[in-house]
């Protein structure tokens, strides 16, 4: 009976136009037909919970008591390759493919709910995780601690400029909110405070409140970009779809940048440095990345608190090892031995600096 | 005409054609502050108001009149900044994507009449702010 139901189900929403009357019109039904690789590399672990059509489950069962009732699904890739990706403009996120994801017809037919997480490819970088979110996959308790994953790119650095000074979080690809994962390495990549504040959190919580309000499923798909062997991603897509409405609730397929307002960011290996500490010849031989601007947002702005005083521009070419006390000039070749969690990038007097117990480096005389 | 706008921290109102966040608290919120007073909205606002009695028109903008309410999605307000005596602001208090904004200045003409927070079915905290024209009393 429940296969019956089933196919007819999915008969009508073959049949059926994606977006009602009621929403503005939109190009949903003609998006590009993305195709489900399969996966020749090992199959992730998927946790399913089937439900009914109209079935609007309260948050009471805890995630871990999800049955495993369905076999396992390969992941279904979307990223786009490296070369596609839009060029940052300032914003913290840029919208693709008119905001059409690339989900398949077959894809957006699903009612079971599942999750689906890449294995770390040989660099220990993460994949796409692909979920089909519901009320039964969000969290009915606090999280839980996360720090002792070491993300590919992964460094401890602390920057007086950027929002709650940490420059990178343990970035969720699959939020807590939406899928009650803590500590899962592969779904955890190193993500700048930028793009989990200003990029994704905004899309999850979108998400999380349609889900919550309408007791729908959306299916969700994020996918880190990492160009060549970078260890820290350029930056994610992040795509959804609301399936029982025909996505006239949830729709939006969006690429967001892994870059942080007024550091510099290499990817190769996600060491940073200030923007204001780097010399202008210094400039020249850098490979690293687009430098946003601050956003356009009237949000609280992490570059708000950017000093901007000819003085602090000055000061910020301190550079401070935490381990022997010493500050440095950024070019001082102390500095290029420096491990980068013994860092700290500076915008205070040299004053300040040495009244925090700081003593001038021997070489360079600061 | 009291316009009713739900915004996020940026003052974002809607995403890809498609309200950025909705609670049924805060229906009920409105619907009990309005009380038996006319509310305009277009088809795509009515599914959020099935068990109240409201006056669905895709003019809703033009055909609400003096006194009544118009709950508003995604339309322009600047366009009828005439017409609005009063403009009830609810704040998710949440960053939301945007790509549609609120397009009037509240600093300019209006003045805040009152304002309260309540705690919303999927929201802890919305922020319920009451404008009205500075030259009206």
């Amino acid at each position: 009976m429940k296969s019956i139901l089933t196919a007819l189900l999915i008969f009508a929403m073959l049949c059926s136009g994606c977006a009602t009357e009621d929403v503005p019109p939109e190009p949903i039904e003609e998006m590009q037909v993305q195709e489900t690789v399969p996966d020749a590399k090992p199959q992730p672990v998927i946790e399913t919970t089937t439900v009914g059509e109209n079935e609007k489950e309260p948050m009471e069962t805890p995630k871990a008591q999800k049955a495993e009732t369905q076999p396992a699904k390969p992941v279904s890739e979307s990223s786009a390759p490296a070369q596609t990706m839009p060029s940052y403009n300032g914003g913290a996120y840029k919208t693709i493919n008119g905001n059409v994801p690339l989900f398949t017809q077959a894809e957006k037919a699903q009612r079971t709910v599942f999750e689906s997480y890449s294995p770390l490819d040989g660099l220990g970088r993460c994949g796409a995780a692909y979920a089909l979110l519901g009320r039964e996959t969000m969290p009915t308790q606090e999280r839980g601690s996360i720090g002792q994953v070491k993300p590919s790119g992964w460094h401890t650095v602390r920057y007086d400029n950027v929002d709650g000074k940490y420059l990178y979080n343990r970035c969720h690809l699959i939020g807590y909110q939406l899928s009650a994962e803590n500590a899962n390495t592969k779904n955890l990549i190193t993500g700048t405070r930028y793009l989990n504040v200003e990029g994704m959190l905004p899309f999850e919580n979108m998400v999380a409140d349609y889900i919550k309000e309408t007791g729908n499923h959306v299916l969700y798909r994020v996918s880190p970009v990492f160009e060549g062997s970078n260890l820290l991603a350029s930056g994610v897509y992040m795509e959804a779809y609301s399936v029982e409405d025909g996505g006239s609730g949830i729709c939006f397929n969006v690429y967001c940048y892994n870059v942080q307002p007024g550091i510099v960011i290499d990817y190769a290996d996600g060491s940073s440095y200030a923007q204001q500490a780097q010399k202008s010849e210094e400039k020249k031989s850098q490979p690293i990345v687009p430098v946003p601007t601050a956003p356009q947002s009237s949000a609280p702005s992490v570059t708000e608190s950017a000093p901007q005083s000819a003085e602090n521009k000055v000061a910020s070419t301190y550079v401070l090892n935490l381990n022997t006390k010493k500050f440095h000039y950024a070019d001082c070749r102390s500095v290029k031995q420096m491990k980068e969690s013994n860092k700290e990038y500076s915008n205070q007097s040299r004053d300040e600096i040495v009244s925090r117990g700081f003593s001038p480096c021997g070489n360079c005389h600061p | 005409m009291i316009a009713v706008v739900c915004v996020d921290n940026a003052l974002g109102t809607m995403f890809n054609g498609r309200r950025q966040s909705r609670d049924r608290v805060l229906i009920e919120k409105l619907m009990s502050h309005i009380g038996g007073a006319r509310i305009w909205m277009r088809t795509y606002s009515a599914e959020l108001f099935e068990n109240y009695a409201v006056t669905v028109d895709e003019r809703c903008l033009l055909c609400a009149g003096d006194g009544e309410y118009c709950f508003v999605e995604g339309d322009s307000l600047a366009e009828h900044i005439e017409k609005i005596e009063k403009l009830i602001l609810f704040r998710w208090n949440r960053a939301y994507p945007a790509d549609r904004k609120l397009d009037m200045d509240l600093n300019a003409d209006w003045v805040l009449e009152c304002s309260e927070n309540f705690c919303g079915s999927s929201h802890p905290e919305i922020q319920m702010d009451v404008y009205r024209k500075a030259n009206e009393q």
